[in-house]
């Protein structure tokens, strides 16, 4: 009686099954429990997935320096060159990129401190650098080092240019000052010539032809001066689309050519009527002194370094380096997790012999990876939220937009991840395959996605490589959403979307093949 | 789910070649609603892969396999859940405990979330319910054995392919299975079973005896004891030892198909088609020659015997003990 009653209830199956829409939902639902309670099931897996992360970002928040490495620097040249002497006064100037370790004229002992490496870099002046300028050819001025990091390589490459224009810059001004030495600054050159205009009238005024004479002369130098600095001005001024300032400009070295024609007629002696032309150029001096200060004119120094960069961020929030990486962080993070999960769960449920089950059950494909995307999707984005707060909270990396379009970028990130997660481990072959194809995209996603170089830093065709990352748009879109306090980018949305079809139709499609094939 | 008069399972011409090695060689069975099949053979003689060209996990090389009129392996989805699958090797999660690995099985098939007490019913059936929340990495080989039947039942199928069932389950516990199988037959489930247990043929209504890919024979269990000696047998024990000389009149007696074959120096062994009638006739010509007999009675086969003799004397001389197939068990008209 007892038995028949245990197998009435053993054959009660029938009425226990559910209608067929709802059937399709508990069929997903196996998934979603089993894959939680597995993960729920380790819990230093758990802490691995929201402490590792987390510390790593502290420990580069913390340990990250956010000064420029000084280059340790020996300079090379002939002892007691003006390169020694310019060494020893801009070395205040040098100081916050170059540290500063002497002045040499033994170019191998430098190298061989290189070497060593109790250097980082050696300037090396050329010997012969005013023969080579007047042989019509630039002086070439030689920074060695051995960095083998690109970006150091770039970065010596760009402080030497720097350097050279600098030292360019330096030689030109101190022509330039020469002038100015002469006349400058231009605007005092109306007070000069007038007190010449007055010395004029009175060397006419006392008959005194030879005081006219070098009055004439003194005149003819302050004129010839000031028209170099008036015409490079005018030239300057006139690449620049100031029109205006430069017939301002035209007017006053027509006035200075006038003037000058006749000093010189003044200076050698003119015939009878000197006296006359003395006064007619007292006159044109009165009246160039007066027009100098109505015409712009640039002082030499800037004439030379017309230009100078101020960079400005005007981002709403000021990003420090770590607050910088730690939306990528994230992201790059959260797509590992997620395709490692989907890479390894399948392939450990065929290891376990479940794609038997599952061949011979009534579960589809799309059943099973959308329980699993489910489940993991859920600690996906538990995950997320935690390393989010603990970013802002604790960290303080700044959160200025809208807090549901992180949400969405991370639930977009992981899906796409999964997707792809769940498509490698069609292809692996086993646990240790899809590891090593989670490792692979890991490295993809640092060198491809903008994780560490911009994207439009890579070539053309190897740049779609990054558009089949999901990293790449979720970085895109944290960075947009949390440091630039705008929404993100519709391209990038598109892309995750794009990718999660794509991936997620071709995971279908091979996994429905490894299951309906026999 | 099946049309009247179609079998549940049929398999027709079937062969199965992996590389270069033929594994399956020209099976044809059929297997009727509300029948237990059992399918037994030495290890490796293609049980394992005749169940999985059955149930549509591997298509035939050539030959056809069908559920339900429905070729194996396009099977709907409706249909495959009424079928329940016990492969060899239990597909069990080792980090989750037996109650959620059935619950999981429940849930692929579909069953309603309000499922605990059937749930408890199936482990009970397997007498693991008071181990349920146990880890499955935690219990030993025979009681996830167990589980995984459990999980093959969950969902009460109409359809059930069992490989190896009761392997690593003790004999109460087997015997115990087999009356359930039998009780689940009676309500017109369908069974197709392997099992290494020889003796177990004898709870089937049909046995498929393969050997080395072919299938020997399909018939009623008490057949496949006749087959062994192609009749039934009956031992004849003497008082004291004699000449095989003294015996030759046996041989002519009417219903007598073979011997007499001395077992022992004082038992002689004689195969005749019906044991019962023979058993009067043979009595009386031992009377008249005035042997010392003790008792002349049938010798009941066991299947590992009979199991045995029919394999051996397959390998030895490559034939087949009884033509049997679908039509043999077809005309045998389900099931016992």
């Amino acid at each position: 009686m007892r038995k028949d009653a245990k197998l009435a209830r053993l054959r009660q199956g029938e009425h226990l099954r559910a209608s067929f829409a709802w059937a399709t939902v508990v069929q997903a639902l196996a998934f979603v429990r089993k894959e939680l309670a597995e993960i729920v099931r380790q819990p230093k897996l758990l802490a691995l997935l929201v402490l590792g992360p987390f510390v790593l970002l502290l420990l580069f928040g913390a340990g990250y320096k956010d000064t420029t490495v000084q280059l340790r620097t020996e300079f090379v040249g002939p002892e007691g060159s003006v390169y020694e002497q310019a060494v020893s006064e801009y070395a205040d100037q040098l100081d916050e990129y170059i540290d500063a370790r002497g002045f040499t004229s033994d170019r191998q002992a430098a190298v061989d401190r290189l070497d060593a490496g109790e250097l980082d870099a050696v300037v090396v002046f050329p010997t012969d650098a005013l023969d080579q300028i007047l042989g019509g050819e630039s002086a070439t001025i030689e920074v060695l080092h051995e960095k083998l990091d690109p970006f150091q390589q770039a970065a010596i490459d760009i402080a030497s240019r720097l350097a050279v224009q600098e030292v360019n810059a330096s030689v030109l001004t101190a022509i330039a000052g020469g002038t100015q030495a002469a006349l400058a600054p231009v605007d005092q050159a109306s007070g000069a010539m007038t007190e010449q205009a007055a010395a004029l009238s009175s060397a006419v005024a006392a008959g005194d032809t030879d005081a006219m004479a070098t009055a004439a002369d003194t005149v003819a130098t302050t004129l010839a001066d000031t028209r170099l600095v008036v015409a490079t001005s005018q030239d300057v001024i006139s690449r620049l689309g100031g029109s205006a300032a430069a017939t301002d400009a035209s007017a006053l070295l027509a006035q200075l050519d006038t003037a000058s024609e006749q000093a010189a007629a003044v200076s050698t002696g003119g015939g009878t009527d000197i006296a006359d032309q003395a006064t007619a150029l007292a006159a044109t001096l009165d009246e160039v002194a007066a027009a100098i200060p109505q015409v712009t004119t640039v002082d030499p120094g800037v004439l030379v370094r017309p230009f100078e960069a101020d960079p400005r961020n005007i981002a709403s929030v000021e990003v420090e380096p770590a607050d910088y990486f730690a939306p990528s962080s994230i992201v790059l993070l959260l797509q590992h997790l997620a395709l490692t999960f989907a890479a390894l769960s399948l392939v450990r449920d065929r290891e376990l012999g479940l794609f038997e089950l599952l061949r011979v059950g009534p579960l589809s494909s799309f059943e099973i990876l959308v329980g699993k995307t489910i489940a993991y999707l859920t600690v996906g984005l538990g995950v997320g939220a935690a390393l989010i707060a603990a970013a802002v909270f604790v960290l303080g990396v700044p959160l200025e937009g809208e807090v549901i379009w992180v949400a969405a970028a991370i639930a977009l990130v992981l899906l796409a991840s999964l997707a792809l997660g769940m498509l490698l481990s069609m292809i692996s072959g086993s646990e240790t395959q899809a590891v090593q194809y989670a490792m692979l995209t890991l490295l993809a996603g640092m060198f491809f996605s903008g994780f560490i170089l911009d994207v439009q830093s890579l070539a053309e065709p190897y740049r779609y490589l990054s558009y089949l990352l999901p990293v790449t748009y979720g970085i895109n879109i944290l960075q947009d959403v949390m440091l630039r306090g705008i929404d993100p980018a519709g391209g990038d949305l598109i892309g995750l979307g794009a990718l999660i079809a794509a991936y997620g139709s071709l995971a279908v499609f091979m996994l429905h093949r490894r299951l309906r094939t026999a | 789910m099946e049309s009247m008069g179609e079998p549940a399972v049929s398999g027709t011409g079937l062969n199965k070649t992996f590389g270069d090695e033929q594994v399956i060689r020209d099976v044809d069975l059929s297997i009727e609603k509300g029948s237990i099949v059992g399918l037994i053979g030495p290890s490796g003689c293609g049980k394992t892969t005749t169940v999985r060209l059955l149930v549509g996990l591997l298509e035939p090389t050539s030959g056809t396999a069908t559920v339900w009129g429905t070729p194996a392996t396009k099977l709907s989805a409706k249909q495959r859940q009424q079928i329940g699958y016990l492969p060899q090797t239990p597909a069990l999660f080792p980090d989750l405990s037996l109650w959620e690995n059935l619950s999981f099985h429940a849930s692929m098939y579909g069953l309603r979330l309000r499922r605990r007490h059937r749930l408890h019913h199936v482990l009970e059936w397997v007498e693991l319910d008071q181990h349920r929340h146990k880890k499955v990495r935690e219990v030993s080989g025979g009681m996830q054995r167990r589980l995984a039947l459990a999980a093959a039942f969950v969902h009460d199928p109409e359809l059930v392919f069992l490989d190896e069932p009761t392997a690593g389950i003790d004999p109460i516990l087997r015997s115990t299975f087999w009356e359930q199988f039998r009780e689940m037959r009676d309500e017109g489930r369908t069974m197709c079973v392997t099992t290494q247990y020889v003796g177990e043929a004898a709870y089937c209504d049909y046995v498929g005896l393969l050997s080395d890919g072919e299938l020997l024979l399909v018939d009623t269990p008490e057949n496949l004891r006749k087959a062994a000696f192609d009749g039934e047998v009956v031992d004849i024990e003497l008082s004291r030892a004699v000449a095989e000389t003294e015996l030759q009149e046996l041989a002519r007696v009417d219903g007598v198909l073979s011997g007499p074959e001395s077992v022992s120096a004082r038992v002689w062994r004689v195969v005749v088609d019906d044991a019962d009638a023979a058993i009067d006739r043979l009595d009386d010509v031992l009377a008249r020659l005035q042997l010392p007999v003790i008792e002349a009675r049938e010798h009941v086969v066991d299947f590992d015997e009979a199991f045995v003799r029919v394999i051996e004397r397959h390998r030895a001389t490559g034939s087949n003990p009884v033509a049997a197939g679908p039509a043999a068990v077809a005309a045998a008209g389900g099931a016992a």
